[in-house]
């Protein structure tokens, strides 16, 4: 049912390939948008997914699996045109407020999808997590990086050696 | 499928907030990805308040192969922020210039310093150049931030005529060009001494080099990139040894750049030598003089400005607390 030529798929009807998540949930999607998992692609290029088949993914539960391919079919035209090098300004800016508000979820959310994309080889998603991560974590001293992570509280030990860091690093704490 | 999540939960419930530790040490619980999140909090200073949190990202922060993906991203990250309005740009404790009452009519340029590792201890420098309005006296004053605060350390009066060039910091001494020569200022001993430029040389900026001196870079009439090594030793006389000459047309030709149409201008010199910036026309590029690449970093837009500025923030390497051998403790 494909279009056996062109590798594109990107005219008329795009070839499907169907995704099963953890808990057999069945997601149908473009295979343009499931190929920006590296982990999927070779598959995907083998003829894998297609018809009642579809892939088990026995690592990415039915919820996380739903947020990873809003993510991809949001980049997956982008992702096809090489980076987009010609892409306007609109769309560009326009792809970063997705992102943006993507990941404006609840840490355990973003956690479930950093494995995924870890999982999946999804270099952008993977990035895009780290860097909202990270952005909870800057600006924060380590007291409140602790706090913000859901850290338990320090051992005794731990505490007595953050009490002599703090001595050498005073900058740090404030 | 997505009915399970939706619940309405003003208190999260135990199991939710027992997924959620799951989830959350799944993540952090692996190197690989804790890396991954690091390498993301873009200043030194941030990963060392990072690294201090607990004992496992201290272990990943100040792992060598780790510091050096952070090196290069921090780099590149900060040429592509930091231009060309990196004069304010100062990843240090305290934002402000030093606490020292300003008056009116008085011109002044900040350079900071991070803390570095080094025999000098963990601290970090501001060097404040004030001019007072109508004077032709520039004083050079340099702040101490230790132990939370900034101290006035040392203050020189000087005969500098324009605005600093470049300064480093290199085994304690701070390097400043005017258009006559180079000053020292030894932040040890409070003393300065002053280093005449090599042969018929004026200008050009200085680069700290790894063990002790400096690197002073300048680009010639004829498009060559010139690169003179001081050695500091004993004395103060001249002993400047030529230590790389580049013939910029070439390079720009064989990578494919065309011939340089413009004068070429620095703006910028990484630690050690390591890379240039370079300014041609509208353009700014990188140009790493060890391995001889180059790279354009971008065109300036109609009406910018391309100042120089200093490469003062890429004192390297952060410095972290001593890891134990036993390190393997959760978090």
């Amino acid at each position: 049912m494909a279009a056996p030529e062109s590798g594109d798929g990107n005219n008329g009807a795009a070839r499907m390939v169907t995704l099963i998540s953890s808990d057999n949930t069945r997601f149908e999607v473009e295979a343009a948008a499931a190929s920006l998992s590296q982990t999927l692609q070779l598959t995907i290029l083998d003829g894998g997914g297609g018809g009642g088949d579809g892939i088990p993914l026995p690592n990415v539960d039915s919820a996380t699996l739903s947020k990873v391919l809003e993510y991809c079919i949001k980049h997956a035209p982008a992702a096809a045109n090489g980076g987009a090098p010609n892409a306007t300004a609109v769309d560009r800016a326009e792809l970063e407020r997705f992102d943006n508000e993507f990941v404006n979820i609840d840490q355990s959310v973003l956690y479930s999808l950093i494995m995924a994309a870890h999982n999946l080889e999804i270099e952008g998603l993977q990035s895009l997590v780290a860097k909202k991560v990270a952005d909870m974590i800057k600006g924060k001293s380590p007291m409140e990086i602790r706090r913000t992570l859901g850290f338990p509280d320090p051992t005794p030990e731990e505490q007595a050696e953050m009490n002599a860091h703090m001595l050498e690093y005073g900058w740090a704490y404030e | 499928m997505e009915s399970r999540r939706r619940r309405r939960v003003s208190s999260p419930l135990p199991a939710e907030v027992a997924a959620a530790a799951a989830a959350m040490s799944l993540v952090l619980g692996d190197d690989d990805l804790l890396a991954e999140i690091l390498l993301r909090l873009a200043f030194p200073t941030t990963l060392v308040r990072a690294a201090l949190a607990c004992k496992r990202w201290l272990r990943v922060a100040s792992s060598p192969g780790f510091l050096r993906r952070f090196r290069a991203g921090f780099l590149r990250r900060f040429l592509r922020l930091a231009f060309p309005a990196a004069l304010d740009v100062a990843f240090l404790p305290s934002p402000k210039p030093a606490a020292f009452k300003l008056g009116l009519g008085v011109r002044y340029c900040s350079s900071k310093l991070l803390p570095e590792n080094s025999s000098v201890g963990r601290q970090c420098w501001e060097l404040l150049q004030i001019q007072r309005h109508g004077q032709r006296q520039t004083t050079v004053q340099i702040n101490k931030f230790k132990r939370g605060a900034w101290r006035l350390h040392s203050s020189v009066p000087t005969e500098l005529h324009e605005k600093t060039l470049t300064v480093d910091l290199s085994g304690g001494k701070f390097y400043i060009t005017s258009s006559k020569n180079i000053f020292v200022l030894d932040s040890l001993s409070s003393t300065c001494s002053v280093i005449n430029f090599p042969e018929n040389f004026h200008g050009g900026w200085l680069s700290k080099a790894s063990d002790s001196g400096v690197y002073l870079i300048s680009v010639t009439e004829s498009l060559h990139l010139r690169i003179w090594l001081h050695r500091t030793v004993s004395s103060s006389f001249n002993n400047w040894l030529l230590v790389d000459t580049i013939c910029l047309r070439a390079v720009f030709a064989d990578l494919g750049f065309g011939m340089p149409v413009a004068p070429i201008g620095l703006c910028c010199v990484g630690e050690n030598a390591e890379f240039v910036l370079l300014k041609m026309g509208g353009s700014v590029f990188y140009f790493n003089i060890h391995c001889r690449t180059l790279e354009k970093l971008f065109d300036k837009a109609p009406g910018d400005t391309v100042r120089p500025f200093f490469p003062l923030p890429m004192i390297w390497p952060p410095s972290f607390p001593r890891v134990e051998g036993h390190d393997d403790l959760e978090e």
